[in-house]
């Protein structure tokens, strides 16, 4: 098993959804895959076991989204820099952009995409055309380039009222265009002229928060106002064509940024498309997904077949503080019924400009990593051209393929009578463009003849470092962990 | 290839031997893998520049010149610091030369030393006995070696072609490690041989190391590293389990996907990575599969698989000083363009 490992994990294992029905599981777990990779949800260091979580690090941001609206903002937020702030150099206080229909009008955040940099913005007002009380980024702005909105539309969002217009935080009441989706209790963000507040509240109406305390600065009609709790009635799966959830995740910089698509396009319960690419996306509306030029669409998580309502199924979620990631659905008697990994590879070569795998699927037979892995995503070194068959390389000793897992893992090693590991290695053999991309950081390979229904934890069950996913098959894989997984 | 290295290599290569006979290119090429290792050769780090002051040495515990047999720990090199056939006495049975050397306290990074006897017993032009132990040899005369109950290795049967045209090839690392080779009548490589820590090895590992003493076999002349039927002969590659109680024989354990056609592919690649043109490399695992014994012991440093369909010795970079040269589907540090 590894007992260091690369990266610096967090964790977010054992995860519950609400199980109301199948379409509520669903969409529960569909909002835990964003939830996680925003930071919304507590994470745990590895090997920290059930202790504080650690600040999460890592985390990916909205780029923009599609979801139910409350009130006047009808997103998803998309326009492009007008010609009043071409050649300004970031921060400015004013930003011109073709129209700022679909944005929050009272304060939100939106990015920039400059020259393939991300610039995020904070704003306190809007006019049709320009955003006011700006403050970050960096870099020039030129016409033409596209505006993004940063709102989350995945969970609870509404507006400031006129009714709250010019009032200061703090209020016992703030007034909202609709508190639908919202707690009857808890706490809200809005965005106000001092930026992003956190305002608590003991009662809700229809369209205000009472018993409010907390926050600082003017809210002005439109401001933002959200959650970042799941709701059943924010996530909408629907077949493109028709309005239903998506949401462009931006990776941290030092991972690319990369760019993750997560798009719930069919009626069926717990069927996703999840897709990836390196340039920004453009387009999208509520009935269809941006896309990229250079985006891979995993194809083998668009049927995801988890059994839907299964009492047992929980989520697993992990991140390194470098944005690479995985998640993996646990049901049916397997921690990874379902599951992705995406990660930045290790010991690629310099001019590899997509030295990334991706690799997701529904059962565990799918997912594991041997050779000829169907439900992956990788991209030739310049980017021409996918290949969706990289193969996972694994030692040979004496002739026999996977002797390694097949003859010698029934038990442990005799120096330290731990189970082994080894590297895994991602190899295009296909098409003639053969590459030998790198290897992944921290999973790696183990032994077969271990069915990960055993709870085959290292260095203990109780408190784990490393867990063997995908047994009972041809070879098993490492993954880090801090908590024994539930299933 | 290649590009960075875990270790400091200091090598010499393409080192004509004594073309007497092939029993003297023998008895020159084992002088060179002793005098490389304790630094009495010109040695070279990767870029091709001679190092003044090497490091990782090994030192002469006791030698036998074929004459005079000496005592253990008196430290006196026999064979002298400049090579001399005449006090290279190679004998099955008879008098015969024979040194012990004892390696750098560090050895490979770890505490403790390992001893090596080299011993001249076949006179044959082509193998001499080259044993390693954690425990000091003892006993010795002018007709047998010195010996260590834990000791590994045996007849190298294979060192050298008994070749007139024999060429050494060595490499040691700042912390002692090893490889030789020989090449042979200037077609390719014959002998191959190393002594090694290993990476990523477990604490409770009491015998960290692998010890291989390879030698050519069949038509090609070319050493087993690895092929379709995985390293080579286990029993050529020596070491000890975890209490260092018992020999065992590791296998190095070549990597491929685990579908035959695709292994095909990856072994008998011939073609450069479509990324970078250059050829890939792996690591090697030292694997051991004998009953009882199993246990994934480490990774060889620096020492990586390459595709086998390549031709040898493909070195890279291709242009400038290069850093490494595929032998037989394994690359090796080296700084130098090969000859055989």
């Amino acid at each position: 098993m590894p007992t260091t490992f690369e990266k610096t994990w967090n964790h977010l294992w054992n995860y519950v959804p609400d199980k109301t029905s199948a379409a509520i599981q669903s969409q529960n777990l569909a909002w835990f895959f964003k939830a996680f990779l925003l930071g919304q949800l507590p994470l745990y260091f590895n090997g920290a076991g059930s202790g504080t979580p650690g600040a999460p690090t890592g985390a990916w941001k909205c780029l923009y989204s599609s979801g139910v609206q409350s009130g006047a903002n009808a997103g998803p937020g998309i326009t492009t820099i007008a010609a009043g702030s071409n050649g300004a150099a970031l921060p400015q206080a004013t930003i011109n952009v073709a129209s700022t229909a679909g944005f929050p009008l009272g304060g939100g955040q939106f990015w920039i995409n400059i020259a393939g940099s991300m610039q995020l913005i904070t704003y306190t007002g809007t006019t049709g055309t320009s955003f006011t009380g700006c403050t970050g980024g960096s870099g020039t702005m030129a016409t033409g380039q596209n505006v993004f909105d940063a709102t989350d539309r995945w969970s609870a969002n509404t507006t400031v009222a006129a009714g709250s217009n010019g009032a200061a935080l703090p209020q016992a009441t703030v007034n909202v265009a609709s508190t639908t989706n919202f707690p009857a209790s808890g706490s809200f963000q809005i965005y106000t002229s001092s930026g992003l507040q956190t305002v608590n509240y003991t009662g809700v109406t229809g369209t205000s928060f009472t018993g409010c305390t907390g926050g600082g600065g003017t809210m002005s009609t439109g401001g933002l106002v959200y959650n970042s709790l799941f709701s059943a009635a924010q996530i909408v799966q629907n077949t493109a064509g028709s309005a239903h959830n998506w949401m462009v995740l931006k990776s941290p910089d030092g991972l690319g940024p990369v760019y993750v698509y997560i798009d719930l396009n069919s009626a069926a319960n717990a069927n996703w498309s999840v897709a990836w690419s390196l340039t920004a996306p453009t387009g999208g509306s509520n009935t269809a997904r941006p896309t990229a030029t250079d985006e891979v669409q995993q194809s083998g998580w668009s049927n995801m077949s988890w059994t839907n309502g299964n009492t047992t199924q929980h989520a697993h979620g992990s991140l390194t503080t470098t944005g690479d990631f995985t998640i993996w659905i646990g049901d049916s008697g397997y921690i990874n019924k379902s599951g992705l990994i995406f990660q930045k590879l290790a010991d690629t070569k310099t001019a590899d400009l997509y030295p990334y795998f991706m690799m997701a699927g529904n059962t565990p037979w799918s997912i594991s990593p041997w050779c000829n892995v169907t439900s992956v995503g990788c991209r030739t070194f310049n980017g021409g051209g996918t290949f969706a068959a990289p193969v996972i390389l694994v030692p040979i000793v004496n002739g026999s393929a996977n002797c390694f897992s097949t003859n010698y893992m029934g038990g442990h090693d005799v120096v330290d009578m731990l189970a082994d590991d080894h590297p895994l290695y991602v190899w295009n053999f296909s098409g003639g463009a053969y590459t030998l991309k790198g290897r992944l950081y921290d999973i790696k390979a183990g032994p077969a003849g271990i069915a990960q229904n055993s709870m085959f934890c290292e260095p203990s069950p109780t408190s784990p470092l490393s867990v063997l996913l995908g047994g009972a098959v041809t070879l098993a894989f490492w993954h880090p962990t801090y908590a024994q997984p539930v299933y | 290839m290649p590009t960075t290295f875990d270790r400091t290599w200091q090598m010499s290569w393409n080192q004509i031997m004594d073309s007497t006979s092939g029993e003297t290119a023998l008895k020159n090429a084992v002088w060179q893998l002793k005098a490389m290792l304790k630094g009495e050769i010109t040695l070279n780090d990767n870029t091709a520049t001679p190092i003044g002051s090497p490091a990782g040495l090994w030192t002469c515990h006791y030698s036998c010149d074929g004459v005079t047999a000496g005592t253990a720990g008196d430290g006196v090199d026999r064979w002298t610091g400049t090579y001399t056939v005449g006090k290279l006495v190679d004998s099955n049975g008879g008098a015969h030369s024979w040194m012990v050397l004892k390696s750098p306290t560090n050895f490979g990074g770890a505490t403790g030393f390992l001893y090596m006897v080299l011993e001249l017993n076949q006179n044959n032009g082509t193998g001499f006995t080259c044993t390693v132990s954690r425990s000091a040899p003892t006993g010795g005369t002018t007709t047998a070696r010195p010996t260590a109950p834990d000791e590994i290795g045996g007849i190298w049967t294979s060192f050298c072609a008994n070749n007139t045209n024999t060429r050494f090839h060595g490499g040691m690392t700042s912390l002692g490690e090893w490889y030789a080779l020989t090449s042979t009548g200037g077609v390719n490589f014959c002998g191959t041989g190393l002594l090694t820590a290993l990476q990523d090895a477990k604490s409770a590992d009491g015998f960290p190391y692998l010890f291989v003493s390879g030698g050519s076999t069949g038509s090609t002349g070319r050493p087993i590293y690895y092929g379709n039927s995985g390293v080579a002969s286990p029993a050529n590659c020596w070491g000890r389990d975890k209490n260092n109680a018992v020999t065992i024989h590791p296998s190095m354990a070549p990597w491929g996907p685990a579908n035959n056609a695709a292994q095909t592919i990856f072994i008998n690649q011939t073609t450069t990575d479509a990324t970078d043109s250059a050829y890939d490399d792996l690591p090697v695992y030292v694997f051991v599969a004998q009953q009882g014994q199993f246990s994934l012991r480490g990774r060889l440093p620096d020492i990586r698989w390459a595709p086998t369909g390549t031709t040898e010795p493909s070195y890279e970079p291709v242009a400038g000083t290069p850093q490494s040269v595929i032998v037989s589907g394994v690359w090796f540090p080296t700084y130098i363009v090969p000859i055989f």
